[in-house]
């Protein structure tokens, strides 16, 4: 699949060096507390996070199918595995990753990844959303129980944060926000609590390691939902993720190698100690910001933390909460498309409608895939009632008021049936009736069972029944012939 | 009619591009596509901003910003590439071609050239492009793709230009080289009686087969000079062939070494390419 070729290597990892030096060590900076970060919302120690940050991008530098984009451990991960964490423990979230990992390589595999297309514009917006207020709320309970200044820190954390880019764009603001408010908080000795008091941080390298759970149906058992789950949520996420970036660089990708590529980096993760992850909206956009465009980018924000983790360690353990949870404002912030809000006015009700389904079921249920299953639905139907609309009868009587010829227009399918079996005037006495469907469409067995219906109808009334054009109406409803299918199916559809 | 596509750029070759081709044209009797390729939004670097903020809608902004920059280059680099074509053309029309289509497009130089090269005859290049590194001694990153992706002979200029009278043929025996003595000795291209060179540079004695060839050419009423030399570094000899009896063109096979090959060992044509000062001619 990977040709080496001097081109290929041009445009994928020296072409654009400098920068994407650069940006992967602005990108570095950023993962480290965000993956603490999201290491807390699981559950775990934060060396499991970082472990999984160095492991999935390095590793996606090299397999992945979109090159620019950065993946590590993510919120949207982090929230579906925290039962698991909770009720079995780590090593069955390492198991669970490896899983997820074998499920993505198969989806990518069956490019399951085409499947993107069903995820409306409405949906992905509401995924945003929806991604954005968990991790704002997972912040929340930072402050329980906190004293002012908690709540004195992270303000200026994020006054840092937002003010500072003012002065110069040459340096990271949340980095320079992290070492004030860590500076201050040891000058004078505030009692704010810090990374360290999360748990272990990593001080070595990730060494391999197979998890230690019993290898049997009943493991399996616990662990095949979440990673079921994981596979959804991170392929979801890394596809968003790659359109993203598409539209941002104007350049294409690989969405089904993107797939897989997420497959081996969370297998290798798991087997390192790492959670799962997947691409990171937040981060790929600070990448391309940055000037990042080539695998070099990735690769480097890999082996930036490493080398940030082993050199400084002791320093982030010193790093206050305070801080991490300004960034993670920072970043549900810039997550969040707060144009939505404005878009409610101007956009159709339902697409409207579809975008808050999805928000309010991922923030009943914290699970992003059934909240984007539940969007995927509802958009779906409402497009079936759109579509059924597209239906249109005309009538008309003979002269001699004895036969009357219906002509149907437009869609008739499982939405629309009713309104069909509905527009036919059985109490009118005639000899004959004409129904003309030439026109139309019969997509399914609900409209042929409504035209049986009416057929039926008449004859029972003793009226004689002319079907026109049955043959071509209903030529729609046989799979195996499935026009849609190929290139010419607008001229083999029949007309209307 | 057969067709002659020219590949212009902002480059320094770009008049003698033109005057070769309008040249080549009036002796084949061919009309010339000038092509112009811009570059795409993507080739460019980006503009960046460490700060790893990540603002109120920090996404849609981006786009936008990036979109802003990209359509304002766009728009000059669209500009410029009217200028180039109407200039080429004008050259052109003034050594009398009579029929140029100016054909402007966006994206990859190879592919794009990919795309017009089942109807042209034969295609022109320079020796560098208008982006490539004056003071390097490397090639225009293009030429090589080019040469190895293109079926039809490639006539790549110098900034020499000069008359016609001698043109040197390097012959290693293999398909392509036999190529292009069949379309010289065939084709109206180079005029009768002009002094023709067959050079044979051999790693061992009579390794190469050279009466066909040298035949051919006697009988298309070129007066054909033959020289065989031994040497291990064919590069070498037939650049100092070329200077010492004042070569006006350079004829010869292109990459018949796979690309790893050229890699490791180099290539022979990428250094006639950068060491003979003089037009060449290649087939494949």
């Amino acid at each position: 699949m990977v040709t080496l070729s001097l081109s290929y290597l041009k445009r994928n990892w020296l072409g654009n060096i400098r920068n994407d030096v650069l940006a992967g060590m602005v990108v570095a900076l950023a993962l480290i507390p965000e993956a603490i970060a999201f290491s807390i919302i699981a559950g775990v120690d934060p060396k499991v996070g970082l472990y999984a940050s160095f492991c999935i991008a390095i590793v996606i530098a090299f397999v992945g199918g979109r090159s620019g984009m950065i993946s590590a451990a993510t919120g949207a991960m982090a929230l579906v595995m925290v039962l698991l964490v909770k009720e079995h423990g780590l090593e069955y979230l390492l198991a669970a990753t490896i899983l997820t990992g074998v499920l993505q390589i198969v989806a990518g595999i069956f490019k399951l990844g085409s499947l993107m297309r069903f995820v409306s514009r409405s949906v992905v917006t509401g995924f945003v959303n929806a991604l954005a207020i968990l991790i704002f709320m997972a912040q929340l309970p930072e402050f329980k129980g906190a004293g002012i200044q908690m709540y004195g820190m992270v303000a200026l954390g994020l006054a840092i944060i937002y003010i500072f880019p003012r002065f110069t764009k040459a340096v990271p603001s949340p980095l320079i926000s992290i070492i004030i408010i860590t500076a201050i908080s040891i000058y004078f000795g505030m009692d704010l609590r810090t990374v360290g008091d999360m748990g272990e941080l990593p001080s070595t390298l990730p060494i391999f390691l197979l998890p230690d759970i019993p290898l049997n149906l009943d493991t399996l058992r616990i662990v095949f939902p979440y990673s079921l789950t994981l596979m959804a949520v991170g392929l979801l996420e890394s596809l968003m993720t790659a359109t993203i970036v598409d539209d941002l660089t104007d350049t294409p990708s690989n969405k089904n190698r993107e797939c897989m590529g997420q497959g081996v980096a969370n297998i290798v993760s798991g087997f390192f100690g790492g959670m799962a992850g997947c691409a990171m909206i937040g981060q790929s956009v600070i990448n391309i910001k940055s000037g990042g465009r080539g695998r070099l980018s990735t690769l480097f924000a890999g082996l930036f933390l490493l080398f940030l983790l082993l050199v400084v360690g002791d320093w982030v353990r010193q790093i206050p909460m305070a801080a991490l949870v300004a960034v993670m404002i920072m970043v549900s912030i810039g997550t969040f498309s707060w144009s939505s809000f404005r878009n409610l006015k101007t956009h159709p009700k339902t697409s409207s409608l579809v975008m808050i389904t999805t928000v309010i079921v991922v923030v009943i249920t914290h699970d992003l895939a059934m909240g984007v299953f539940v969007g995927v639905l509802t958009s779906a139907l409402f497009f079936a009632r759109k579509v059924s609309r597209l239906l249109k009868i005309e009538s008309h009587l003979s002269e001699s008021a004895e036969k009357r010829t219906y002509k149907v227009y437009g869609q008739v399918f499982f939405a629309s049936s009713g309104i069909f079996s509905d527009s036919f005037d059985f109490k009118e006495v005639v000899q004959q009736i004409t129904i003309d469907v030439s026109e139309a469409h019969f997509w399914d067995l609900s409209a042929v069972g409504a035209l049986d219906k009416v057929v039926m109808k008449f004859r029972r009334e003793g009226t004689v029944v002319n079907l026109l054009g049955l043959n071509k109406a209903s030529a729609t409803i046989v799979d195996r012939l499935a026009v849609h299918d190929k290139p010419n199916a607008v001229e083999l559809m029949p007309n209307h | 009619m057969a067709k002659l596509l020219v590949c212009i750029d902002g480059s320094a070759y770009a008049d003698n591009l033109c005057t070769n081709a309008a040249w080549v044209a009036k002796h084949i009797n061919a009309e010339i596509d000038l092509l112009h390729v811009m570059r795409r939004s993507s080739d460019y670097e980006a503009p960046t901003d460490h700060t790893g903020l990540m603002g109120f809608e920090a996404r849609s902004s981006l786009l936008e910003e990036l979109t802003k920059v990209d359509e304002q280059r766009g728009r000059l680099d669209q500009e410029k590439g009217k200028i180039i074509l109407e200039h080429g053309a004008k050259i052109l029309q003034k050594a009398g071609v009579e029929t140029i289509n100016l054909i402007h497009r966006r994206g990859s130089l190879v592919e794009t050239i990919q795309e017009f090269e089942d109807s042209a005859e034969m295609i022109f290049m320079g020796k560098r492009g208008e982006h490539a590194n004056k003071g390097s001694v490397f090639l225009g990153s293009n030429l090589e793709k080019v040469a190895r992706a293109l079926h039809k002979p490639l006539f790549i200029v110098s900034s020499i230009i000069r008359p016609l009278k001698r043109f040197l043929i390097a012959y290693d025996g293999k398909a392509s080289v036999r190529k292009a003595i069949d379309y010289i000795a065939e084709q109206p291209l180079l005029g009768k009686g002009l002094e023709c060179h067959l050079l044979v540079v051999e790693r061992n004695k009579d390794e190469i087969e050279t009466a066909e060839a040298k035949q051919k050419l006697e009988k298309a009423g070129f007066k054909t000079t033959l020289k065989v030399e031994q040497s291990p570094h064919v590069d070498q000899v037939i650049a100092s062939y070329v200077e010492e009896n004042e070569i006006d063109l350079l004829i010869t096979g292109a990459y018949s070494h796979s690309r790893m090959h050229s890699l490791l060992l180099g290539s022979t044509t990428a250094s006639l390419i950068k060491d003979c000062k003089i037009p060449l001619l290649l087939f494949r």
